[in-house]
């Protein structure tokens, strides 16, 4: 009976050493990644959340060139990285807490090795939809693809110029127009095959305390412009969300 | 004759026993769940992905590990909430955070206590064009870190949860493991 017993628990604790030692990252290689980012085409206009909304509320658009080079991440355990650039600003002009929205994101995908989960079922177990989507690959590869991540010439490195951004920035108060001291910063989260997530700004260990900054990829900061077609006593008003006036204002924005 | 009593009177001690082996087997993991939970001080320490919103980083049928003893949430972070009104848990990336100020900079809770209130955040699946908003109860457009947050996703195991999305799919698969669970244990001591 004892001797049972112990097994039990020792079968236990065998899983719980494989589930702790899987929460261990895997060390990252010695070379760090570099990201450069600046804020380039800045603007600021006025739109609704979505089409029925009766709210109002203003809009950041901010274009950015970015230059990274993320290659060093991507390890044998790296499943896929999340790359986005967030722009921060003090949520109040004497508040220090920054307010934090992300307006462009990637998904990197990891390579495909020949030994890697896809190539593996496809060699040992392949369908009809793989085998098309083999085609297919070839005929992009003939054809060129142009901002897909296959096309890049090494996993990790990005260049972008005057990139568009994928979403607005906006504020529960609605107000973004002349907004100081906001940054873009660059950040990453590496997604593991198994085990732990990894954040540039550190892992489980260093973030049972506080979230450090991060280290590469701040922009400079810069100020956001007036409301684009507005009369400069209309954006001074920064005493909460207003309704606007008819007929102010521009059509619906893009999200 | 003599012998025949005796097994007669073994037999229900033994039975017993592995009544209480199975009762063993099940409260140690009743134990390792709630030492987990009490350990990431969260509800619920590790979740099944259930949907495939953020895919490619999570796949139906995944382990997420959580952990909840952070004050904050910041951008980029996966965290799993529980919509008000509804009882299943999302995962989800956080792509917004405000510091909201309120007009007094504190709020009182219901016990009459003082406390600051938590970072407002929106969050979005990787899969998924459109942010939450629509996902979140009627009057609620961003989330509380303190009221919503369950934890924040630390680990990664692929596909082990499948086996639990089988069975709250296919309830006789429940009777049927719980069954042979049980047959398992009374025919251990047979040898």
């Amino acid at each position: 009976m004892a001797h049972l017993v112990r097994d039990e628990l020792s079968s236990y604790s065998r899983v719980g050493i494989i589930a702790f030692l899987s929460l261990i990252p895997v060390p990252t290689s010695t070379s760090q990644p570099s990201a450069k980012i600046t804020a380039r085409d800045i603007q600021v206009v006025k739109g609704r959340p979505h089409y029925y909304s009766p709210k109002r509320e203003e809009y950041a658009q901010i274009r950015f060139d970015l230059d990274a080079d993320l290659s060093p991440l991507v390890t044998w355990n790296t499943k896929q990285l999340f790359v986005y650039v967030t722009a921060s600003y003090p949520s109040t002009a004497t508040r220090a807490e920054q307010s934090e929205s992300v307006i462009w994101d990637m998904i990197i995908p990891a390579t495909a090795t020949p030994w890697s989960w896809t190539n593996l079922k496809s060699t040992y177990f392949p369908d009809k939809k793989t085998i098309r989507a083999n085609k297919n690959k070839n005929k992009q590869g003939a054809s060129k693809g142009k901002s897909s991540t296959t096309a890049l010439s090494k996993p990790g490195r990005i260049n972008l110029k005057n990139q568009k951004p994928k979403y607005q920035v906006t504020d529960p108060t609605g107000l973004m127009s002349e907004r100081s001291n906001v940054t873009l910063q660059v950040s990453w989260n590496v997604q593991p095959w198994v085990g732990a997530l990894v954040w540039d700004k550190g892992y489980l260990g260093s973030r049972v305390g506080s979230w450090k900054p991060g280290r590469v990829g701040t922009s400079k900061s810069f100020d956001l412009p007036a409301l684009k077609g507005s009369k400069p006593e209309i954006v001074k008003e920064t005493d909460g969300p207003k309704t606007p006036r008819a007929g102010e204002g521009r059509p619906i924005t893009e999200i | 004759m003599f012998s025949d009593i005796t097994a007669a009177l073994s037999n229900p001690r033994q039975s017993l026993q592995q009544v209480l082996n199975f009762a063993l087997v099940l409260s140690t993991a009743f134990m390792l769940w709630k030492s987990l939970s009490v350990i990431s001080n969260s509800p619920s320490p590790i979740v099944v992905v259930l949907s495939g919103s953020m895919e490619p980083a999570f796949q139906r049928g995944d382990l997420l590990f959580l952990w909840n003893r952070d004050v904050g949430a910041e951008v980029g972070e996966i965290v799993v909430y529980n919509v008000k009104g509804k009882d299943i848990p999302i995962v989800h990336r956080v792509v917004r955070k405000h510091v909201t100020v309120p007009v007094s900079g504190v709020e009182a809770t219901e016990n009459g206590t003082m406390s600051l209130s938590g970072p407002k955040l929106l969050t979005k699946g990787d899969n998924n064009v459109a942010d939450d908003t629509e996902l979140y109860a009627r009057s609620q457009s961003y989330l509380d870190r303190n009221e919503d947050l369950i934890g924040s996703v630390r680990g990664y195991i692929p596909a082990v949860g499948y086996v639990t999305i089988m069975l709250s799919e296919h309830p006789w698969m429940k009777t049927a493991m719980l069954g042979i669970m049980g047959v398992m244990v009374i025919l251990q001591r047979e040898q």
